[in-house]
Parts: structure tokens; sequence; C-alpha cells
């Protein structure tokens, strides 16, 4: 609040002194808005208000029963606006202009917090079909980019949805995928073995986000080596195209999960498939390097995805705060509710600045990459575990809309390599430079 | 008097844990992120039969958790009835908990009542927000004026559907000049409304609601005030933390304890994941902060309650329940962490457990209003 004896005071500074002091009543939201590029800036508004407008109606039937929701609608819409093709530029997309002159990751971030803050889950049902296509991209291979990514964009653009997901994790092997030492025992089994034409896949994914819908996946296998040893990841992982409907390729189970509930985390079985040459996203043995690669691309908009569930918690307790009461006065009167609402509001700043930062390191380098994913993951559950405890037997109550945050949040320390797994990933990344181990 | 098994401890805690054991296998049976909430009903019945539940009747229910032994025995038993239940599910934990609390609010005030044995009473005594202990809270309370009962009492516990609720309500100009009361209705009162208190993260076995009364006449019999009212406030109050933490510590000890299991049997660089520092930092981090809500919760287990003043069993309980929020909830997340992508998958049940210790770590007062509260209550002498 600001009080009329500062107005008065601020009115009696020099012209220049009034000039550098900003009195505006403005949000916190429209201040950082106003320091993007103004197309960016237009964009987060649109991002926002998409959310708004097609995500908040669905978030709790999308999250009470996950398999009585059907996304299909909401995927329509997204397509529509142009949310589900900005991988390429236009013609062929609807990448902001800026960005390819920039190469810039922040186009992503404000979308992936702006639809978090209203749900994660449904969120994470939209992004991880550019998940499923970074792969096509930082292969490099203009030919996958030609035969799916134009297609794909194309398609969407127009209106008419078709997606893609990505499949590493396997059952008996996730974050494997970040530890180099272990990558000789990792416990990868899904392989592919050369035929005339092409490859036959075997072997089964799980967890797979979108993997219950997606029209084609991107698959990481072991390429049996050519002198009959067993393959192994680091040396012989590559990345194919598999489209729906081809045989011996099938959706399993979606499992049932503590949050962001409204993405499937689906299996996936390969038995016997046949993909031809031409479906192999770039070199054979280079998924190691391109896996890798792609988590460095995806990690800072998961940072941004808990972000966005930071800001949803804080947002959701600040309402509670305003229409609550104890005694006659509002809970936001109270000095301990005030220490504690700062506390959220400081937090999630703290996490925009980060991400921000962030996606404008181009490429994306694994440490700083991990880092945001890890923080962000971090301090979201900080977050939502706070408005939870603020809002006090209320938290517990879905209607209010914070314990949901919390169960989102969770999953954020975990996808994409557990917190654990990128924080060494941060080391190994650093390790010759920052942490001179190489001296 | 009856006491249960000639009064033996480890053939009660015995019993106990075969309950437990049967509760586990009705419950969980199959797949379902909650159990078969169906099955809470007869589950309760049979926790009631073995005695594990007070009872409005304090012969039958004596050894039940907070059943007229707390007095003489203190609250050891109840404490360790509920953690062990707590380990098999938090919910259910909680039903045999609230009705402890119910016939604690009922009982020593001196109220005449006709309640049957086995009638199922919740206890009511929060205010719309805050602790019932915060006067800045006092006005919101459900308030007894001119025998006229007004107001509302939020987040009502009781084992499955309550037959009465004991509600200690804001009583200025009570006999005794401690502006307290507890009255003892029956559910289906005229003017009395019980509204389900909605969709909640976890312990979804225990049955909540808040009760708004409007106009209701209670008669002279039917409520207890003055100062007795107030310290059996204030006992129920912090009877409740206790078994809250309680409950939560054998929730998170289970949720260890399945994480235990899993990373001896996940192999990722050679070895199994038990021998990996990452999890092996996680899992005694989580079994430390087990240790710590255990050694609170032993601070005065085995002081009898009636030995124990009002100021220092809810500085205990506060303390007890404050290290829960923060002790129980990490070492349940840790373990689920351990687990990694199938730890947040229902089918584990780990997802379930920190959904259980999510609504522990709040109910009836979050930690900051706790905090508040132990700073009005004052340092230990």
């Amino acid at each position: 609040m600001i009080t009329s004896e500062l107005r008065h005071s601020s009115d009696q500074l020099s012209v220049a002194g009034r000039a550098l002091y900003d009195l505006g009543q403005v949000s916190l939201w429209e201040r950082e808005t106003a320091t993007l590029p103004r197309p960016l800036a237009r964009r987060r508004r649109r991002y926002r208000d998409f959310a708004r407008q097609h995500l908040a109606p669905l978030v709790e039937a999308a999250d009470v029963d996950p398999a009585g929701y059907d996304p299909g609608p909401l995927l329509t819409q997204a397509a529509r606006a142009g949310l589900q093709s900005e991988m390429l530029p236009p013609p062929w997309g609807t990448m902001p202009m800026g960005s390819l002159r920039s190469r810039s990751l922040v186009h992503e971030v404000l979308k992936a917090e702006e639809l978090s803050t209203v749900c994660a889950g449904l969120a994470l049902s939209l992004l991880a079909h550019g998940l499923g296509t970074v792969p096509l991209v930082l292969s490099g291979d203009l030919g996958s980019m030609r035969r799916w990514l134009v297609p794909i964009c194309r398609e969407n653009k127009a209106g008419r949805p078709r997606l893609a997901a990505f499949a590493i994790t396997e059952p008996a092997a996730g974050s494997d995928v970040e530890d180099s030492e272990g990558a000789a025992t990792a416990r990868y089994r899904t392989t592919a073995r050369r035929v005339d034409g092409g490859y036959v896949l075997n072997g089964q994914k799980v967890f797979i986000t979108g993997g219950a819908h997606a029209d084609l996946v991107t698959v990481f296998a072991t390429l049996q080596p050519d002198d009959g040893s067993p393959g192994r990841i680091d040396r012989d992982w590559t990345c194919f195209v598999v489209e729906r409907g081809t045989p011996g390729f099938r959706s399993g189970r979606s499992e049932h999960k503590l949050g962001q509930r409204a993405a499937d985390a689906t299996e996936l079985f390969l038995d016997d498939v046949f993909v031809p040459t031409e479906n192999r996203v770039g070199a054979e043995r280079s998924g190691w390097a391109l896996n890798r690669n792609v988590l460095n691309y995806s990690r800072v908009p998961v940072g941004a995805i808990a972000l966005g569930i930071a800001r949803g918690a804080t947002e959701a307790a600040t309402d509670y705060c305003r229409r609550t009461h104890l005694g006659n006065k509002p809970l936001l009167a109270y000095q301990e509710v005030q220490l504690t609402l700062a506390d959220l509001w400081l937090e999630t700043m703290a996490m925009r600045a980060m991400v921000w930062q962030a996606s404008r390191h181009v490429p994306p380098t694994q440490a700083v990459s991990s880092a945001v994913k890890t923080f962000c993951g971090d301090r979201a559950v900080s977050v939502s575990s706070r408005a939870i405890e603020l809002l006090a037997d209320d938290g517990a109550i879905a209607t209010n809309g914070v314990e949901k945050r919390l169960r989102d949040a969770r999953l954020n320390q975990i996808y994409e390599g557990t917190n654990q797994l990128n924080r060494l990933a941060i080391i190994e990344a650093q390790w010759e430079t920052d942490f001179g181990a190489a001296g | 008097m009856i006491t249960p098994l000639g009064g033996d401890l480890g053939l009660l805690l015995d019993t106990v844990d075969q309950f437990a054991g049967k509760a586990e296998h009705r419950l969980f049976a199959e797949e379902s992120p909650d159990g078969d909430l169906d099955a809470i009903a007869a589950l309760l019945l049979d926790a009631a039969e073995i005695g594990l539940l007070a009872d409005v009747d304090e012969d039958v229910g004596h050894w039940g958790v907070w059943g007229a032994h707390v007095d003489d025995e203190g609250p050891a038993l109840s404490l360790a009835v509920l953690r062990r239940l707590g380990r098999v599910c938090a919910g259910l934990a909680a039903a045999v908990h609230a009705q402890g609390l119910g016939v604690l609010l009922l009982g020593c005030t001196g109220l005449e009542h006709s309640l049957p044995p086995g009638t199922r009473v919740g206890a009511g005594f929060c205010p719309p927000y805050g602790l019932v202990l915060d006067p800045r809270a006092t006005q919101d309370r459900i308030h007894l004026v001119d025998d006229r009962l007004d107001g509302t009492a939020r987040f009502v516990l009781s084992a499955g559907t309550a037959d009465a609720v004991a509600l200690a309500v804001h009583a200025p100009g009570a006999r005794g000049g401690a502006a307290e009361a507890v009255v003892i209705l029956p559910a289906e009162t005229p003017g009395l409304r019980v509204v389900p208190a909605g969709r909640r993260v976890g312990l979804r076995a225990v049955t909540m609601f808040d009760v708004a009364a409007d106009g209701v006449r209670i008669t002279q019999e039917g409520q207890s005030g003055g100062s007795s009212a107030a310290d059996r406030l204030r006992t129920t109050v912090a009877a409740d933390w206790l078994g809250q933490a309680a409950i939560a510590l054998g929730c998170a000890e289970q949720a260890v304890s399945v994480a235990r299991t899993y990373t001896e049997s996940r192999v990722q660089g050679g070895v199994t994941i038990s021998e990996h520092a990452a999890i092996r930092l996680l899992l005694s981090r989580a079994e430390h902060d087990a240790a710590v809500v255990a050694s609170i919760l032993d601070r005065h287990a085995d002081t009898p309650l009636a030995h124990l003043d009002s100021n220092t069993l809810l500085r205990w309980a506060i303390d007890a329940r404050v290290a829960v929020g923060e002790h129980a909830s990490r070492a349940a997340t840790n373990a689920l962490q351990a687990l990694g992508g199938y730890g947040y998958m229902d089918e584990y049940g780990l997802s379930k457990r920190l959904r259980d210790l999510t609504a522990l770590r709040v109910l009836h007062g979050g930690p900051d209003q706790l905090l508040l509260a132990r700073n009005d209550v004052g340092a230990a002498s």
C-alpha cells in the first residue's frame, strides 16, 4: 500500500527524481512482461489468455478422472492457436521470427510457465508433443525434418493435431541416461536390428508422456553391434521414428500417478516392429549424444513448468488470504501471513529470473539446464508446501487449488532425470573447468 | 473396569499388529490409490470389537485410543497403536483417533448424556480459520449464548458416520467464567447441519465434515461449562496433535521401509541403487527424520495426563506436530524419491503416504499457527 504521505513526498522530488521513482500500481506480472521484447510480451499475454480460456475449465475433470477425460478438443484448440507448431518458423510453423534470429528458447519457457500456472498436467499434455519433435530438430538431419517435422507443423498449424512423443525410459532403466560411468551396464533392453531396407525394433518403454495419443514416437533403441557383442547405450543408441499403426507397435496401460494426471504416462510395446531406413533420426549410434542434447533443451522448459506450478500455488494462496477472515480482518492483514506470502512471491520471482536467464543460453548446456530443472523443481515443491501450510486445513481441500500444485510439483523432482542425477550432471559437465579436475 | 487381554501391553500391541495386517489385506487387495474405502466401516467394527476404539461408556472403551486409561497411564499406548495403524493406512488410524478425541472431549466434563455404548462421536473444536487456542479466532467460533447454539465448527473427524457430535463452543457467560462449554448433540438434531468437507488430498478413510448450527437450543443438562470444559478442550487439542504425529510417524516409517526394499532390488551402474551415495543419503536422512519425530513423541509418553499441566502438554504436542510437518513429510518424500518414477505411481503406495502426510501436516492447524500458539503457551520453566 502506498501511503498518501509517500505520494506527497515523492511529489516534492525534482522532475528527474520523479522520473527515476516508479510508484505505479502495476502488477509484478505486467512489470516483468514489460521487460520482454514486444513480440514476446504479446506472446506471453496470448499464452496466458489461452490457458485461462481453454485449460482452466478442464482442470478438475482431468485431475479427478484422467481416464475419462478426452484431450482431443484441447489438442485441437492448441493446434489452432499455433501452440503445437512452434518448432519451425513460418511458413511451416509458428515459431516467433525473433527466436530463430536469436536462437532463443524464451517463447518456450513463457509458454510452459503460463500453461502450467493454470494446470501443469494439461500443460504437459501439450508440451510433450514439442519434446517428441526435438530429436528431429537436434539431429540436424534435414531428411528427417522434411519427412516428419514439416508435415507435423503444417498439420498442427492447420488445426489438425498430429502429435509426437519421446521415448527413452524403460522398466529397468530411467535415470541411467545421465550416468556416463554406468552406461555400459545400464539395463536398457530395447534393441534395433538392421535388416534389408530398415530395422526391426523390439522392447518396451514406460512412463511415456503422450504415449497414449501420439501419432508418432521418437524411440531410442540399442543398435546391435556388427561384431555380435552386447550393445551399449553410450555407443549404440540410435533414434527412430515409429508411427502409430505400425505392425507390432502398441500402447499399454497408462499409469495412475500422484499428479500432473491430465498428461498420460503410458507403456509402449515394440514387438518385431519394422521401420524403414528413412525412419532413422540422424546417424546410427548417435543416440547417446542426441538424447543428452534433447534433455539439455527440454530441462529449461521443465524448469518453467515448475515455475508455473509455484506461481499457481502462490496466486491461489494469495486469493485465499484475500477472501478469508480471521476475526474481523482478512488474512492478508496479518503479519505472519504477509511473511509467508512474501516468501512465496519472492521464491517464484527468483525461479523466473533463473529460467529466463537460462533460456538465453543458446545452445543450452547440460550444467545450466540441469541447474534450472533441479532448482525450480525443488523450489516448486517448497512453495506449494508452504502454500498448503498457509491455508492450514483448507490447504488439504482440493477446491482451494494448492494441494494439486504440490502433487504436480513433486514430479518435477523426478522426470527428466531425478534431481540427484541432475546435480551430478552439473558436476560432470563442468568437470574440466569450474571443478578443475583435469588440471 | 474391563482390562482387555489382562492389561498386557505386549499382547495388546500384538493384537493391533494382527488387526493392522488384516486391514492391509482388506484395504489394498486391489490396486487403488486410497484402498477399498468401502471396507472401512467393517474394519472399524472390528477395531471396536478388540477394544481399540474409545467409547462413551468408559468401561467399554477404557483401553481404546484416548480412552480413560490415559489419565492414569499416559498416552504411550494410544500413540503406539496409532503409530502401528499409521503404517498401514493413515486414514484408518485417523478414524480410530477421531473416536478417541470425541470421547476425550466429553470425558470428565461432568456432562450428563444418554448415549449408548458404541456411539460414534465426532469432536468439533476448529473455528473457520486458525486455532481454537488463538484468541483472534474467538469471535469466529461456534458459540453458545442464552442456551442457543450458532455458528460453524469445521474439520470435525469421525470414525465413519457420526451418531453424535461433541462440540467445544465459545460460551460467554458460561458457568465458571472460562467462556468455554462442551455440548453433545445427536448428529440428526434439528437446526444442525453436517456438511462434508469436500475432496481432500489424503486421509480419505476418515470422515471429515463441518457442523453448522442455526439457533439450536441446548438444555442446561446438555452443556458443561467453566474451567473443566476449558481444560478438557486443551487436553483434547493436545491429544489431537500428538495422535496425528504418531500416525504420521508410522506412515513415514512404512514409506522408508518400502523404499529400502525397492532400492535393494533395483540395479543401476552394475550395483543395486542401495549402494549409491545419493540413495544412501536419501534413506539415511529419512530414517533420521523418523527418529527425530519418535524421540519427541517419547518425551512425556509415559506420564499420566492427569500429572501433566496443560501448558507442558501443549508444548509437547505442538513440538511433535510441527516436527511431523517437517521431518515425517521429508522422510516420506525422500523415500518416494528413492524409487524414482515408480515412487510417483500409485502402484507402490508411496504417493498415498505422501498425500496422507500432506493432509496431516495441516490437520487442525498449520505450522505457523502452532508456533504462535507455542509462543503464547510460554517457555518451559
